[in-house]
């Protein structure tokens, strides 16, 4: 029969195995997240489960221990004295990352958040490739301040860096560039005679200063109030809020309002600003992005700048047109956590030419017609003077973005659109060519040669419509084309409302010369197909009676 | 009862970070109570009828957390007090009390405190009563506790011992004299590394900013720990070169009010290292001008004016400092600019100086005036450098950052030699950390023999002696006139 104390014994070392066991799962567990964290975006499915997975380990070790320490050898992790993870190789050995920056353990308690898993697992994986001039593991976790991750470390700067520490004060002295006196000390004699000089003098020192009140001690004159504990108090917390990005933001401004001649420094303040205004649109926060344009803005008009300056603030302000910036507010329009509407609205109006082609490959996916209507909108105004970025998105394969281009162009008419729009005349998208049709109309005379090509549109409705207009755009330059698709042999078996439309435009072009044919058709009687040739009819004698009723308007305005 | 087992319950902890923002108040001010409550039980008796409104206020605190939580429980982990499992940060008004508490439940080896239900007059007298009477240092102390609280009849109440976490025991035993000479070494070295990255600015050449961030992290944590050592190695002017040394003193009194705003780790070392660069950009400056023996003209003057703007130049093209901190850049722009807005550079459009331009600002002049210069070979004695910095506060410095900075360094600032009413010349070498003693350091007794002074005792002038301080200041005295190198009393 064993004795008590080798039951202990072996009772221990079997908690020790299992800590051993479940700690070296972890482990694995862990390594796997960190290998999916290099190969997966954040956010992408696979990687989530795998942080699922670490998260549910961790809470499962920790219903079982209440923490655990890792010692960091140079290839080696061990748990209380057993190895947990070994790797030689250093390119992906984990106890190497922690080795070679000084960490010499690592303790994870009870309570770990999955925030600080993540973070942790972030640090990891930015110190494979962090700038060692810039940082390394110890201070990327040092930022974090972990509330339950600690770590040791050992510190090599103190020791080998290579500066001189002195031991002894005559060590200090000799590095001192300038001391001001020697150490020589006074005798007895002369120091109390100082002693008592000084004594009889009054300077003026913090007493005189204070002058505390009868009963205050010097101590408690110069102890803070309620009042102003509670100012500073609030100083410090309104430091941590969100909105004091503002008066950091003024403040950069009135820097930025003081720098030189070193294009350095703008340029790093430029990119600084542009990361900002990224990321505040990555956390939506358009309105916060707003007021930093609309302050730039300001102070390029209200005051005098260097031309350096200038290029600064224009340089920051284009940086809210980049195709990245367009499409992090695209993010936003389409998004369903609250962003105020305005707040995008205001946005859209900074926006720069250089917006055009992230603008436009935006309007291509908006589902909103709100935010349709507002981005093009916002494109008519920077396409003013120049409309070829708008000319190449024609070619796109989305016939939905075609026809907003084209509604843009319709409304910026500027005189050279038309030679772009020829090609779209036989666009195989319906909806696309009744809106190039729509917007030929706009450019009046100028636009017929291409409403003349819709007459022998490969849909009767667009034909239609064509002919009204065309009528209108070419006047008496319509008749014969008109004329001649009425006459063609086939045309009679078209619809009524194709041949109505023909027949007006007909009538339109107020042209004495087609009376003779009009009447000719009216008049005349087939037995094939007969119904359709009495529409015909109809509408000859409609025209017939439309030319009548214009002769009538126009000689009652003459008398 | 917990049956004195003593084995605390186990909880998970939450950051300060996301504290519900009413309990950190409550926590606060729970600390405070017990603070003011422990301390009165040193000077009244218990039967004493001046505490029963003391008693009365901590109740209303104790019984409105309870109500709020159901119970609670006080718990030291490190150097934190965690509320309910929530990491406490505590507030400017709160730091001497979670000093205060921290340092004396460790003392008698107190790690956590829970309170279950609500508590009356009698258990509140009686626990803290017991409390503090507990011997220091005995490792028995929570089963002893108790023990008591059981005698008396109190069940709502359950202490546990402090927790020792790995590798923390053999720290605690060598602490001090580890943290003075790891203090020394970090000293020494951030004045090395300061030196290596001006040189490298001025050669255009990658300067090492890991470095300087490992080192400003080892002085906050050194800071956090005890401000003490560091503050002491700040007496040491002019190590290798002006700017240096100075850089990192003004770093080391940055962080100490820094500590008692109740800055975060992560904004500490932010604070650290713009102290530490506030000057980067007089490595533009040639040395003849800084370190001209008479005063400046208009045009060296108008150079002289410009570093703080070219320090921020020098920030923004230092790129391993990675993302540009504007705090830390603001920081730099700002050390000279006064309170009412005037100094220097002139401003445009902007209404305030930054906080951390102020700290600086402090820190910076206060160091400025007790450092010996071939311009001023004598220097303001620290008391006199306060003296003349409070009666310029309002239009100058911020006079409530200034009072906290007296309230660090004290009344009689840290290396500053004194006359003592005993005749006893000493150098002020710990500041209480109370500030209500701010007058009361302690103090190195220092010989007054013939030649080089030799340390000889370590005084503190809190002690009492028959109901009298048994030492006070009489007077500071100027160093330089007695030929005293107080630096050599803050080397090991």
């Amino acid at each position: 029969m064993k004795r008590t104390g080798e039951n202990v014994d072996i009772f221990e070392e079997k908690i020790l195995e299992d800590g051993v066991k479940s700690t070296r799962a972890l482990i694995q567990s862990f390594l796997q997240t960190v290998k999916a964290f290099r190969l997966y975006e954040t956010g992408h499915p696979i990687l989530s489960k795998f942080l699922e997975r670490l998260r549910k380990d961790f809470d499962h070790y920790f219903n079982e221990f209440d923490s655990f320490t890792l010692q960091v050898g140079e290839h080696r992790l061990f748990y209380q004295g057993k190895v947990v993870y070994e790797s030689q190789d250093i390119k992906e050995s984990l106890a190497f990352l922690f080795f070679k920056d000084g960490i010499r353990e690592i303790q994870f308690s009870k309570g770990l958040e999955f925030r600080e898993i993540l973070d942790f697992l972030n640090v990891v994986r930015k110190g494979e490739h962090v700038n060692r001039m810039e940082d390394d593991l110890v201070t990327l976790l040092w930022e974090k301040d972990f509330s339950h991750i600690s770590f040791t470390t050992v510190d090599d700067f103190l020791g080998g860096s290579g500066i001189f520490v002195p031991a002894t004060w005559e060590d200090l002295v000799k590095g001192s560039e300038y001391r001001g006196f020697g150490d020589v000390g006074l005798g007895e004699g002369v120091l109390d005679k100082h002693i008592q000089q000084d004594l009889n003098e009054e300077g003026e020192g913090l007493k005189q200063i204070l002058n505390p009140s009868p009963g205050q001690s010097l101590a408690q004159a110069c102890q803070l109030t309620q009042d102003e504990m509670e100012s500073i108090r609030q100083e410090v917390e309104q430091e941590q809020t969100p909105e004091y990005l503002f008066v950091l933001i003024n403040n950069l401004i009135e820097i930025l309002l003081h720098l030189g001649e070193d294009m350095d420094a703008y340029e790093n303040m430029i990119s600084y600003f542009e990361r900002l205004i990224h990321s505040l649109l990555e956390q939506k926060e358009i309105e916060k992005v707003v007021m930093i344009l609309r302050n730039l803005n300001e102070t390029m008009e209200s005051m005098v700048l260097k031309d350096k300056q200038i290029f600064a603030i224009h340089r920051i302000l284009d940086a809210s047109s980049s195709p990245r910036s367009v499409e992090l507010l695209g993010k936003a329009m389409k998004s369903n956590k609250e962003v105020s509407q305005d707040s995008i609205l205001q946005y859209l109006q900074f926006l720069k030419k250089k917006a055009i082609d992230p603008l436009c490959a935006l309007l291509g996916e908006m589902e909103s017609g709100k935010w349709r209507k507002a981005i093009c909108d916002v494109l008519v105004k920077l396409s003013q003077e120049d409309i070829q970025p708008l000319i190449n998105y024609l070619k796109d394969s989305n016939p939905f973005l075609i026809c907003h281009l084209l509604y843009i162009l319709g409304r910026i008419k500027h005189p050279s659109t038309l030679k772009y729009l020829g090609g779209l005349t036989e666009h195989k998208d319906q909806k696309v060519r009744e809106e190039l049709l729509q917007v030929l109309n706009k450019f009046g005379v100028e636009g017929k040669d291409l409403i003349h090509k819709f007459l022998s549109d490969p849909s009767p409705e667009i034909r239609a419509k064509a002919s009204i207009l065309f009528a209108r755009t070419a006047k008496r330059g319509a008749t014969r084309p008109l004329m001649e698709i009425i006459l063609s042999e086939d045309f009679f078996k078209r619809g009524y409302e194709e041949k109505a439309s023909f027949f007006r435009a007909l009538a339109e072009t107020g042209s004495e010369e087609i009376i003779p044919t009009l009447k000719k058709i009216s008049k005349k009687r087939r037995w094939f197909q007969r119904e359709k040739w009495n529409e015909m009819r109809l509408c000859a004698s409609n025209a017939l009676k439309m030319i009548e009723a214009n002769k009538r308007v126009v000689k009652d305005a003459i008398h | 009862m917990n049956e004195l087992g003593l084995q605390a319950p186990k909880r998970s902890f939450k950051s300060g970070e996301e504290m519900d923002s009413d309990l950190s108040r409550m926590g606060n001010s729970l600390v405070t109570k017990f603070h003011v409550l422990m301390k009165i039980s040193q000077i009244y008796d218990s039967k004493n009828v001046a505490l029963s409104q003391f008693i009365k206020e901590s109740l209303q605190t104790i019984n409105g957390v309870i109500q709020r939580e159901g119970s609670f429980s006080l718990k030291i982990v490190k150097d934190d007090l965690f509320l309910n499992d929530q990491r406490l940060r505590y507030s400017v008004e709160g730091f001497t009390s979670f000093k205060y508490l921290l340092t004396q439940w460790k003392k008698r080896l107190i790690g956590e405190v829970i309170f279950k239900g609500t508590a009356d007059e009698r258990i509140l007298r009686e626990f803290v009563y017991a409390l503090m009477n507990l011997e220091e240092g005995r490792e028995e102390n929570a089963t002893l506790l108790n023990q008591k609280l059981f005698d008396r009849d109190i069940s709502i109440i359950e202490v546990y011992p402090l927790e020792v976490f790995e590798g923390e025991e053999e720290t605690v035993l060598t602490r001090r004299e580890d943290f003075r000479e790891v203090a020394q070494k970090v000293f020494f070295e951030t004045i090395g590394t300061v030196k290596e990255i001006i040189r490298n600015i001025q050669g255009k050449q990658y300067a090492d900013v890991r470095r300087l961030k490992r080192l400003a992290q080892k002085a906050v944590q050194l800071v956090i720990e005890d401000e003490s050592i560091l503050l002491g190695m700040a007496s040491i002017k002019n190590y290798d070169e002006y700017t240096f040394n100075h850089s990192v003193n003004v770093s080391i009194y940055s962080l100490t009010i820094g500590k008692r705003l109740g800055f975060s780790r992560g904004m500490l070392t932010e604070l650290g290292i713009t102290a530490l660069l506030h000057d980067i950009g007089k490595s533009k400056i040639p040395r003849e001008v800084l370190n001209k023996p008479g005063s400046l003209d208009e045009e060296e003057w108008g150079l002289m004016k410009k570093h703080p703007l070219m320090g921020v130049e020098a920030i923004l093209n230092l790129k391993q400092l990675g993302e540009i901190n504007p705090r830390m850049i603001i920081g730099v722009f700002d050390h000279h600019l006064k309170s009412n807005l005037s100094g220097y550079p002139k401003l445009f459009r902007k209404k305030k100086v930054s906080l951390y331009g102020r700290i600086i600002q402090i820190a910076d002049s206060y160091d400025a005036m007790t450092t010996p210069r071939i311009y001023k070979k004598v220097p303001y004695t620290p008391e006199q450098a306060l003296a003349i910095m409070m009666k310029e506060r309002g239009a100058h410095f911020d006079p409530l950052l200034l009072k906290i900075f007296i309230g660090i360094v004290g009344v009689y600032p840290i290396g500053s030699l004194v006359l003592l009413n005993t005749h006893e010349l000493g150098i002020v070498y710990k500041p209480h950390p109370d500030p209500r003693w701010a007058d009361r350091p302690k103090v190195l007794i220092i010989d007054r023999n013939e030649g080089k002074q030799i340390k000889k005792e370590m005084v503190d002038l809190t002690e009492m002696d028959g109901g009298h301080f048994k030492r006070s200041i009489v007077k500071t005295l100027d160093p330089y006139k007695y030929h005293i190198d107080i630096t050599k009393y803050f080397l090991i």
